[in-house]
């Protein structure tokens, strides 16, 4: 009697496993390779069958440890193993032709949002017989192409996901050597990772505002953990959209203002650290005009935001006045 | 009333993080309120030191999550005592988040061993009557005098609700009181360290190339036998062997690493988690016994990434066990500037090595002596 109940004890006492392991995903990587400031877009390859790329997952509560890993799959066993040789894809621009290829492998950081980001990774772009490693930072965030934001999108529920990064190389040949490029990535993993396990993303609160042609104010909160550094170095990046496109987009370089503030150069945007125990907060104040051209209407939008390099979205629900001069903004 | 002060004070005390020493009847940690956002998976890690020059003999324990509620648990809560030696590394820097509690502490962290564990909102345990488990005070820095006791709490929190919540944790392990004829060692294994050797896609057993066993010099009696791997570490199976060699019968779980899902006498599939064998319920290894533990390492095949390295030769695939783990990397080109003269980083082996990013295969335990005759029963020893 005495040994199966001491076999009970045991097992009852074992705990087991509940760190989920997320089994690798692969995609066919559509890509595309443009330079916006002179109008121009390279016309890039859909990825063949047998192009994919494998995507696996090393999920962490640290921000600086939570990521994904690329590479170009196996052909044999592209679920199972990275090839042992990039993968290159041709494009044409004008008429000249050209081939572009990611790294071997490379990491990038992954939040609870399947928000994604990486500095300085070498993409070789060879056009009209000449080769240049092109540092690129890929976000699914917010990049910056000339004065221009771009903004990807996170690992959504059906697995789609839209990296777009920004890079310039003096040693490309005309007509992309020496101007802003901008470079989108984008698939759908299958299977879909689950995110929960991730690293937790910053999160926007508290939005509320009203929005007028001349002049529209904007409050909200941004709240992320502690362990998820900021760069006071970064521009603040904000986009406000809604049914008839743009509202708000504002690029803006930042510098300290009084009692711990900042503030942006042209003085329509403050960001108030608000003291809290569990995590770091910021009021996020902005006070401007409507991006030009934009229309006022009733309907659902969102708001994003990139502040100190911290981002986060939010959908949003604009209520227009009848004669679409005014909008009251709140959270959804 | 006095007495109630008296409480309030050590408590206060303790949850500075730094604790004074003294003939203290416990060691409270008490880890920060932190909120969950909904949909969240996370693992905090807080730990205290404690001054002392002398053991604590710890004779029970009670771990509390009060704020587990509904979709908010805990899945795990786990209580580890530091016995390196450079407890002066670990700074007192609030919760830090981190799967495994690998991210905090110095080169010699994994020299921890689990000495509790709950995931229940509160779950109090005593040690088998005349036993206590000796927390000895760990150097400040190599060569030292013992000075503190390190005690890391890690409880991973989930909250599958839809809406934020506040969760707290508290750990009292409390000092035997009396009649104790035995005291338990917590003890470090880690001989299967040198077999742990996965080329890039590739999952295999230290047991390939090393027969790791852990050797009670007498008859002895295990508390809380458990294991240690890091990232790429997929299980660990520990099987009881007698004194020829030959497998003890004790099927208990299930290793889905090995063929067929060979039950064994202990098995851990998670490196945040490793679980345990009972802290209370004593297993009997005899004199010429051992236990043979071994590990699965995965590097990249299936459940993360494949470990990226510097060539040091080139073509030939960085990372050995004579020679150690590769420098890390983390995009693989031809020439890398993470690299030392800009050389290739390429995927790597995983070995063994001090570094977060390199493994670990290790078993932990708390083992006391038997009573003449090798029971584990002391309770009748004078």
């Amino acid at each position: 009697m005495m040994k199966p109940l001491a076999v009970l004890l045991l097992i009852a006492s074992s705990a087991w496993a509940h760190l989920i392991p997320i089994a690798p995903s692969t995609c066919g990587l559509a890509i595309d390779l443009a330079a916006p400031g002179a109008g121009i877009a390279a016309a890039v390859d859909a990825p063949s069958p047998s192009d994919v790329v494998r995507v696996s997952y090393e999920p962490d509560a640290s921000p600086t440890r939570s990521r994904l890993q690329i590479c170009p799959g196996d052909a044999a066993a592209p679920s199972t193993r990275c090839a042992t040789a990039v993968s290159t894809r041709s494009f044409t621009l004008g008429g000249a032709s050209g081939t572009i290829a990611l790294p071997l492998a490379f990491d990038m950081r992954m939040l609870s949002s399947g928000d994604l980001d990486t500095s300085s990774v070498p993409i070789t772009i060879t056009l009209a017989g000449t080769s240049a490693v092109v540092p690129f930072d890929l976000r699914t965030g917010f990049v910056v192409v000339g004065d221009a934001p771009v903004l990807g999108s996170p690992i959504d529920v059906g697995g789609a996901v839209t990296i777009v990064g920004s890079g310039t190389s003096a040693t490309l040949p005309a007509p992309l050597g020496g101007t802003p490029l901008r470079l989108t990535l984008s698939c759908t993993l299958a299977p879909v990772p689950d995110l929960d396990q991730f690293a937790l993303a910053p999160r926007l609160a508290k939005v509320r505002g009203t929005l007028r042609a001349a002049k529209s104010t904007l409050t909200m909160m941004l709240e992320s953990e502690f362990s998820l550094a900021p760069d006071a170095s970064a521009p603040t990046i904000l986009s406000v959209t809604g049914v008839g496109g743009v509202l708000v987009e504002k690029v803006m370089s930042m510098h300290a203002g009084a009692r711990g503030r900042t503030v942006s150069d042209d003085g329509s945007l403050t960001i108030i650290p608000i003291r809290r125990a569990t995590e770091r907060v910021q009021k996020i104040v902005l006070r401007g005009p409507l991006a030009a051209g934009a229309t006022l209407a009733t309907g659902a939008g969102d708001v994003a935001l990139s502040a100190q390099g911290l981002t986060a979205r939010r959908g949003i629900a604009v209520k227009a006045n009848r004669r679409a001069t005014k909008a009251g903004v709140r959270e959804r | 009333m006095l007495r109630a002060l008296a409480w309030i004070a050590l408590a206060i005390l303790t949850v500075a993080g730094d604790v004074a020493a003294r003939q203290r009847p416990t060691i409270t940690v008490k880890v920060p309120r932190f909120t969950l956002q909904p949909s969240s998976n996370v693992e905090l890690c807080y730990l205290v030191r404690v001054a002392s020059s002398t053991p604590f003999e710890m004779g029970g324990w009670k771990i509390q999550h009060p704020g587990a509620n509904g979709p908010v648990q805990p899945s795990h809560g786990l209580v580890y005592v530091y016995t390196g030696e450079r407890a002066a590394e670990f700074t007192s820097q609030g919760i830090v988040q981190s799967r495994g509690c690998l991210d905090l502490g110095p080169d010699d962290r994994d020299r921890r061993v689990l000495v509790a564990s709950s995931a229940a909102r509160s779950f109090t345990r005593k040690m088998p009557k005349g036993v206590a488990v000796e927390l000895a005070p760990a150097p400040n820095a190599p060569g030292g005098a013992p000075a503190t006791i390190v005690v890391l709490v890690d409880v991973n929190w989930a909250n599958n609700g839809t809406r934020p919540k506040t969760v707290s944790s508290k750990v009292v392990l409390q000092r035997a009181k009396k009649g104790v004829v035995r005291a338990a060692h917590l003890i470090i294994d880690r001989s299967a360290d040198p077999g742990i050797f996965a080329p890039p896609f590739t999952r295999h057993s230290t047991a390939e190339l090393v027969d790791a066993q852990w050797k009670p010099a007498g008859d002895s009696c295990v508390l809380g036998l458990s294991g240690q791997m890091h990232r790429h570490g997929k299980c660990l199976g520990v099987d009881h062997l007698d004194g020829a060699g030959q497998l003890i019968d004790t099927p208990n779980l299930r290793n889905p690493c090995e063929p067929g899902d060979r039950r064994q006498l202990f098995v851990g599939a998670d490196f945040t988690d490793p679980g345990a064998l009972s802290f209370t319920t004593p297993i009997a290894v005899r004199a010429g016994e051992a236990l043979r533990y071994f590990c699965w390492v995965d590097n990249g095949i299936n459940g993360g990434t494949v470990r990226l390295g510097c060539e040091t030769t080139p073509n030939v695939t960085p990372g050995s066990v004579e020679g150690g783990p590769a420098a890390l990397c983390s995009i693989a080109v031809p020439s890398s500037s993470e690299c030392p003269n800009d050389a290739a980083c390429v995927p790597a082996n995983a070995v063994a090595g001090p570094s977060v990013d390199d493994e670990v295969c290790g078993l932990t335990a708390l083992v006391y002596d038997a009573a003449p005759g090798g029971s584990c029963d002391v309770s009748s020893l004078p």
